[in-house]
């Protein structure tokens, strides 16, 4: 049986008189890659700290493949810290060598392994450079590199896509992709949610200290989503009953249907294959963006009770 | 224990490497070879194969003086002439190499002046001072064997113990040479790895890399690995230093008398060697604590030269050392930990320490460096996550109680 890479149950954590982490629970699972998401001070470093073991939890377990988080476990973990942090006077090689050292990858392999990185990440021309003299997006792939050189079963990235222009956008989602997909686990911290549509199967949001939101991205969004149905097409829209507003959308020529609460979606789709003077190129359920969710939830215009998966 | 060794094997090449460190290293035993080198060229000066004399005085006008030579020296010779033109004349053809005049007041005054030379060279001096010296004693009409007595009454001195056994009169010197040369190894291999230490983990916490380095080992093996490397670092200062001043000793005794008759035992280090390991990981783990509890490397230094000032107050406090080993100020700083491998060592090698201040002094140093490592290990996991803020006391003694 696979173990679940992370299981948190019910952690909480207090620096002073500040409570960091009230409770949390969540389960990452093998071979996904999961979102961590949350305002900035929700707790989600403090809670990616406890995972990593750097602190321990007031209360609450974690269980990282199965085990309590020991030097064995985390050699198994990957990890790209919001706080960025290479030997600013060592020069590139020499510093991800280092690197790949404390996670127990000897040099002659270390070198191996970065060749073909360093190639892959446009920064073989620059390891004699020393890691000050590089630019803030060549130091972020290098750091990038320094999380997966010792081929880890479970990543942890936060904020992976900060500082980087969209060439290394795209080859940084490519490569959590590639990870991902060799049955590796991702756990990815952004606040870049379009980011998070387009890679995570699963989220959980964190709110001062708790959860607010946990389950599949497509769950989260279908339980924020309105009444109402996006229509691409063209000739004449007659009346449809149920449907208390139409809406353009910019200049797009797309509409947005508020239906009234008897209404479903499927009802006004077979209104509209009956209007013979209207023809649907397009037709989809309103669903919210993760930013849209995200603003809502941190802003309080939706109860964390009501949904909780 | 792998992963220790890389973290040691990378803090010693890092800055073993350094331009800094190479400069700081060397510096030293080149200013000693340097030093040793003009001390040798003064000494080797060729002396004087003949040497004139002008007596103005009449103190000397029985007997010629005649040049004392060493066993060791070539002999020199003293010619006698009867006014400076003669004396003129003999250094123009180089019969002689340099004249004094004796002035007539010499009785009063003691005025000599040389001519035809700066100065004389050592063995020269020497030659005409014991020449004089004879000259002046045969003056008293004194017994051939009380006047060789009175050229250095003190030249068969022979020390004793109470009890009569003989006692080695160069030893003091030596001792206090080896209790100076054991604090200045002391202190370049402790201070040094301990500032590197400090500066290494200050580092961590200002380049933002602990978070990665305590996912990746544990903070005993971060510090350990630390703490070696930078132990072997401070030993590798101390091993050019001592070896620069060995091999310039070693040259210089060649040349110059005086440095051969220096013997120095390795024994004489045995006390440096006992009080070494645990004074240093006493040290270490008071950087790490400060490390962990302090934001920048400038405060970090601040508190560390605290340290250090009560570290080396035995030296500063050496005279009493010197006159009283076993006073109250004494005893007190060659066991306070913080105090005692330099006030141990001061102490051991100026008198007889009991057995027991001896033991109680190397156990306390032995339980504080244990207890400063555990704690400054507990602070560590606490503070280096701490980035631009000092550690409150309250968290420190909580760090200490949870770990």
């Amino acid at each position: 049986m696979i173990m679940d890479p992370l299981v948190i149950d019910k952690i909480a954590k207090s620096f002073a008189t500040q409570v960091a982490v009230r409770e949390v629970s969540f389960r990452v699972g093998p071979g996904e890659i999961f979102a961590l998401l949350g305002p900035n001070g929700a707790g989600k470093t403090t809670t990616i700290r406890m995972a990593l073991d750097i602190f321990k939890p007031d209360r609450g377990t974690i269980a990282l493949f199965g085990q309590a988080p020991s030097l064995d476990t985390l050699d198994r973990i990957g990890y790209l810290p919001e706080e960025r942090g290479l030997y600013r006077n060592l020069n590139l090689l020499d510093c991800l060598i280092y690197l790949a050292g404390l996670k127990g990858v000897r040099t002659s392999e270390a070198r191996r392994r970065l060749m073909f990185w360093l190639e892959r990440f446009d920064l073989a021309t620059h390891t004699q450079k020393k890691i000050n003299d590089l630019s803030r997006g060549m130091q972020q792939k290098a750091q990038f590199i320094a999380a997966l050189i010792h081929e880890p079963d479970l990543l942890i990235v936060d904020e992976p896509f900060a500082a980087l222009d969209p060439v290394n956008t795209r080859l940084i989602k490519e490569v959590l992709r590639e990870f991902a997909a060799q049955g590796r686990t991702v756990i990815m911290s952004t606040h870049q949610m379009h980011l998070v549509e387009e890679l995570a199967e699963r989220m959980v949001m964190i709110n001062r200290g708790e959860v607010v939101l946990y389950g599949t991205v497509d769950e989260v969004r279908r339980q924020f989503a309105a009444n109402a149905v996006l229509l691409d097409g063209h000739g004449t829209l007659a009346d449809l009953p149920g449907v208390i507003a139409v809406e353009p959308l910019g200049d797009t020529g797309r509409l947005q249907l508020h239906l009234d609460e008897t209404t479903t979606p499927r009802e006004i789709f077979q209104a509209l294959a009956a209007q013979p003077a209207y023809t649907v190129d397009r037709f989809a359920v309103a669903l919210p963006s993760l930013d849209e969710i995200f603003v809502r939830v941190v802003e309080g215009t939706h109860p964390a009770e009501e949904v909780m998966a | 224990m792998n992963r220790l060794l890389h973290v040691a094997h990378h803090e010693y090449l890092l800055h073993v490497r350094r331009r800094g460190f190479v400069l700081a290293t060397l510096g030293l035993p080149l200013l000693v070879l340097v030093g040793m080198a003009l001390i040798v060229i003064v000494n080797l000066v060729r002396p004087e194969t003949a040497i004139g004399y002008v007596d103005q005085s009449g103190l000397f006008s029985g007997a010629a003086l005649t040049a004392l030579s060493d066993h060791d020296e070539p002999a020199m010779q003293l010619v006698r002439f009867a006014d400076p033109e003669a004396a003129r004349a003999a250094l123009a053809t180089g019969a002689i190499e340099s004249y004094v005049v004796i002035a007539p007041d010499y009785a009063a005054t003691g005025a000599l002046v040389l001519y035809g030379a700066e100065r004389l060279s050592p063995p020269g001096q020497r030659s005409l001072r014991g020449a004089l010296n004879q000259g002046l004693l045969a003056r008293a009409d004194l017994a051939a064997d009380v006047a060789m007595v009175a050229l250095d009454p003190l030249a068969k001195l022979e020390s004793r113990q109470v009890d009569g056994t003989s006692l080695d009169p160069s030893a003091l010197g030596q001792r206090i040479l080896a209790a100076m040369l054991g604090s200045l190894l002391f202190m370049v291999t402790i201070f040094s790895s301990a500032s590197y230490l400090l500066q290494a983990l200050v580092e961590e916490k200002e380049n933002r890399t602990i978070e990665i380095v305590t996912t990746s080992i544990s903070p005993g093996q971060l510090i350990g690995g630390k703490v070696l490397g930078l132990g072997l670092l401070g030993f590798t200062i101390a091993l050019v230093w001592l070896s620069g001043v060995a091999l310039a000793w070693g040259i210089g005794a060649v040349f110059v008398d005086p440095l051969r008759e220096v013997r120095l035992s390795l024994g004489a280090f045995v006390p440096v060697l006992l009080f070494f390991i645990p004074g240093y990981l006493l040290f270490a783990g008071l950087m790490v604590a400060i490390s962990a509890i302090v934001p920048t490397a400038q405060e970090a230094q601040q508190f560390a030269g605290l340290m250090t000032v009560v570290a080396v107050l035995p030296l500063m406090l050496s005279v009493i050392f010197f006159t009283n080993p076993d006073g109250l100020i004494a005893v007190t700083l060659s066991l306070f930990p913080l105090s005692a491998p330099i006030g141990m060592l001061l102490r051991l090698v100026l008198g007889n320490v009991p057995g027991w201040q001896i033991g109680l002094s190397f156990s306390l140093l032995v339980v504080s460096a244990w207890l400063a490592i555990g704690m400054a290990t507990r602070i560590f996991r606490v503070g280096m996550l701490r980035y631009g803020q000092r550690l409150r006391v309250r968290e420190i003694v909580r760090a200490l109680r949870v770990g």
